[in-house]
C-alpha cells in the first residue's frame, strides 16, 4: 500500500460517495453529448433534404392537400400520390428564366414483399431529371431499365433481390445511403415503370386516376431557374398563368420545417446550458462538502509526511479519475441510446433526423469528454485546495 | 537527533481582531535529547498537542525555532518538511487518525517509507496485540485497538524522533503498560521520545519530565 494507489482505493471504498459524483458527471455527459448529437441529426437532417430536393421551384396540383402530401412524404416517409395533366410541362418550359425541368409521378404500391406497409414510389425521367439521379448515382451509375428499381435505406430488401409491385418483379440494382428524411423509404423507378404499375393497379381494380390515361399524367415538376432570374417572379408568374397548378419555391416549402427544427434546436440548446449550470453548481457544492468531511483523512496524511502538494494531487487524482469514469460512461449510454434509438426519434419528431458521421461523432465526443474531465477537475482543483489549506494541527486538536 | 525550541510562540486571533489574541504557548524554550524518554503532563488546554504539534513541524509558530540538529525546521518549505517528518518522525496523534477505508495493515504501511515492509508491520502488530485483527478495516476496531494501530504507524519507520499524545487515552493497563514499554525502548535504541498525556502512569517510564500550564512549560519539581 502506498499514497499512489490511494485515490483508486478511495473511489473503490467509498462507493456511495463515488456512484453519486459519476452519476452527476454522466449526467452533464449525456446532456452534452446527447444534446449535440440531437442538434447536429436535425440539421443534416434538414440539409440532407434540401440537397435531394435540388430544384429551385416545385410545380404541383392546385389540390389543397398536394402540397402537404409532399411534405409529409420528404419528411415523415407517408406515402401519398396525386395527379395534374402533362401538359403543363409545355407551359411551364416556354418560361423566361426555365433552365432546366422535369417531371416525377408518385405512386403507392400495394403491397410488397420487402414491407409491412405501403411503400412509395417515385418515378423520375431518365432524360430530363437533374433532381434524383445526382443522389441515385451514388449507389447505381447505369441507365435504369424498365423492370429495375433503386431503394431507400430503410426498406429490408438488398440489390440483386427481387421486389414485387401490384404483382410484377423488379430487380433491385441499387440501395441508397440514409438520408435521415422520408425518402428513406421510397422505391425509385422511371416515370414509365410507373406508368405501367398505374395500369396495373387498374387491371387488378384498384382505381388510380379517375379518367385520364397514366400516359397523360404527371405528379409534379421540378424546375432549375437560370441564373440572373429571378425565382420568386418565376413562381408568380407560373401561379397567375395556370389556374390548375400550384408553384412553390423549394426552399420556402422547407421553411416551417426549418423554422421548427430551429426552435427545438434552441430548446435543447437551452435545456442543456441549464442542466451543465446545474451539474457544474451541484458538482463542485459535492466535491466542496466531501472535502470538508475528509479533513481528518487530509490531516492523517500530513501527520505520516504527505506534503500538501501531494495531498492536492491526490485529491486532484480523485476528481480526474472520477471525471472519466463519469464522461465514458456518459458518453457510452448516450452513444448507445441515440445509435440504437434513431430511427424511432427521427419517427416521432416527424422531421429530418440523420445521425453525424463517425468523424463528427468522433469530434463530439473528445469535446464532451474534455468538457467533463475539465469540470470534474476544477472541481478537484477547488477540493484540492480546500485540502492543501488544512490545519492539521486544528484538527488534531479537535 | 536532538531537537532544540527556541522561544516558542503560538497565539490565536478570534474573530480577526488583533486586541482578541489568545496565546497558547508563551515563549517556551524545550531540549529533545536523543535516547530518552521526555513526558509533558498538564491538564486539557494547557497547550501539550499545539507544542508538539510545533515540534514535529505540523504547526508553525508565531515566534520562535525549532532546530533538529542543524537544521531549522521552519525555515524548509512543505516539501521538505514533509519528507523530513517522514522519514524521521513517528506522530501519535491523540484523536482517531486511521483512513477508514483501509486495514489495519494497509494503514501502517501507508506510512512506510518504501510501501511494502510487510515484515516490520507484521512484528509492530503481533507486538501491539493486533494480530487477529490485521485485516479489519479500522471502522470495526474499538479505540484501545485503533491507538495501538496508530502507534504501529508512527512507528513502522523506525523514526529517530517519536511523539505520542496521549498514548494510552482509550487503553487498559496491560495495554497501557505494553505502549509504555514500546515507547521505553525505542529510546533505548536511541529514539528521542515526547509523550504528552495526563496519565500519571506515564511518570514511571520517563527520564526528563515537564508540566505544562496555560502555555507555559517548565520541568517538573519531581524530576527523576
Amino acid at each position: 500500500m502506498n499514497i499512489a494507489k490511494l485515490p483508486l482505493k478511495n473511489i473503490i471504498s467509498y462507493k456511495k460517495r463515488t456512484i453519486g459524483l459519476i452519476l452527476i458527471l454522466v449526467i452533464l455527459t449525456m446532456s452534452l453529448f446527447g444534446g449535440s448529437i440531437f442538434i447536429k441529426s436535425l440539421n443534416n437532417g434538414l440539409d440532407s433534404l434540401n440537397e435531394r430536393l435540388g430544384a429551385d421551384i416545385i410545380v404541383l396540383p392546385k389540390d389543397a392537400e398536394s402540397e402537404v402530401d409532399l411534405q409529409n412524404l420528404l419528411l415523415q416517409g407517408t406515402p401519398g400520390y396525386f395527379y395534374m395533366d402533362k401538359s403543363i410541362l409545355n407551359d411551364l418550359e416556354s418560361i423566361e428564366g426555365v433552365d432546366r425541368i422535369s417531371a416525377q409521378y408518385f405512386l403507392v404500391s400495394a403491397n410488397a414483399d420487402c414491407c409491412s406497409v405501403k411503400v412509395q414510389i417515385i418515378g423520375f425521367d431518365e432524360e430530363t431529371d437533374f433532381t434524383i439521379k445526382p443522389w441515385l448515382n451514388e449507389s447505381y451509375q447505369g441507365v435504369l431499365k424498365d423492370d429495375e428499381i433503386i431503394v431507400g435505406s430503410m426498406l429490408s430488401t438488398k440489390v440483386g433481390h427481387t421486389l414485387k409491385l401490384y404483382g410484377k418483379e423488379f430487380l433491385v440494382v441499387g440501395k441508397l445511403e440514409k438520408t435521415g428524411t422520408g425518402l428513406d423509404t421510397a422505391v425509385y423507378t422511371t416515370g414509365d415503370t410507373v406508368k405501367t404499375l398505374i395500369e396495373a393497379a387498374e387491371d387488378k381494380g384498384i382505381s388510380i386516376l379517375s379518367k385520364q390515361s397514366p400516359d397523360d399524367v404527371i405528379s409534379s415538376v421540378y424546375i432549375d431557374v437560370k441564373d440572373g432570374y429571378d425565382i420568386d417572379t418565376i413562381v408568380s408568374d407560373i401561379n397567375l398563368n395556370n389556374s390548375e397548378v400550384k408553384a412553390v419555391r423549394a426552399r420556402t416549402m422547407m421553411t416551417s420545417t426549418s423554422d421548427r427544427l430551429g426552435i427545438i434546436s434552441s430548446a435543447i440548446s437551452f435545456f442543456v446550458k441549464i442542466i451543465w449550470a446545474f451539474a457544474a453548481i451541484i458538482l463542485i457544492a459535492a466535491f466542496y462538502i466531501i472535502t470538508g468531511e475528509r479533513k481528518k483523512e487530509f490531516a492523517a496524511l500530513r501527520v505520516i509526511g504527505v506534503s500538501r502538494k501531494k495531498l492536492g494531487v491526490l485529491v486532484m487524482s480523485e476528481a480526474i479519475i472520477i471525471g472519466i469514469i463519469g464522461s465514458v460512461f456518459g458518453i457510452i449510454i448516450t452513444g448507445a441510446f441515440m445509435y440504437s434509438f434513431s430511427v424511432l426519434i427521427g419517427t416521432r419528431l416527424d422531421l429530418p433526423y440523420l445521425l453525424p458521421g463517425v468523424v463528427t461523432t468522433t469530434y463530439y465526443i473528445l469535446v464532451t469528454f474534455i468538457s467533463v474531465v475539465l469540470l470534474g477537475t476544477i472541481s478537484g482543483l477547488i477540493s484540492a485546495y480546500r485540502a492543501v489549506s488544512v490545519d492539521t494541527a486544528r484538527i488534531l486538536r479537535e | 537527533m536532538t531537537i532544540d525550541a527556541k522561544n516558542i510562540l503560538v497565539s490565536y486571533t478570534k474573530n480577526g481582531k488583533k486586541d482578541n489574541t489568545i496565546s497558547i504557548i508563551n515563549s517556551v524554550d524545550i531540549t529533545i535529547v536523543p535516547g530518552k524518554v521526555t513526558v509533558i503532563f498538564g491538564r486539557s488546554g494547557s497547550g501539550k498537542t499545539t507544542l508538539i504539534s510545533v515540534l514535529a513541524g505540523l504547526l508553525k509558530p508565531q515566534e520562535g525555532s525549532v532546530l533538529y540538529d542543524d537544521i531549522d525546521l521552519y525555515q524548509q518549505n512543505d516539501d521538505f518538511i514533509s519528507d523530513f517528518r517522514s522519514k524521521n518522525i513517528g506522530f501519535i496523534p491523540q484523536g482517531q487518525s486511521l483512513l477508514s477505508n483501509l486495514t489495519i495493515k494497509e494503514n501502517i504501511l501507508l506510512a512506510n517509507n518504501n510501501g511494502n515492509d510487510s515484515d516490520r508491520a507484521e512484528e509492530l502488530i503481533e507486538l501491539l496485540g493486533l494480530s487477529e485483527r490485521e485485516e479489519y478495516l479500522s471502522s470495526q476496531l474499538s479505540g484501545g485497538e485503533l491507538r495501538r494501530c496508530a502507534i504501529a504507524r508512527a512507528l513502522i519507520n523506525q523514526p529517530s524522533v517519536v511523539f505520542a499524545d496521549e498514548p494510552t487515552g482509550d487503553l487498559d493497563d496491560d495495554n497501557t503498560q505494553i505502549v509504555f514499554e514500546l515507547l521505553r525502548q525505542k529510546a533505548k535504541d536511541g529514539a528521542a521520545v515526547v509523550i504528552v498525556t495526563h496519565d500519571e502512569s506515564a511518570y514511571n517510564y520517563a527520564d526528563i519530565v515537564y508540566r505544562m500550564d496555560g502555555g507555559v512549560l517548565a520541568l517538573s519539581d519531581t524530576q527523576k
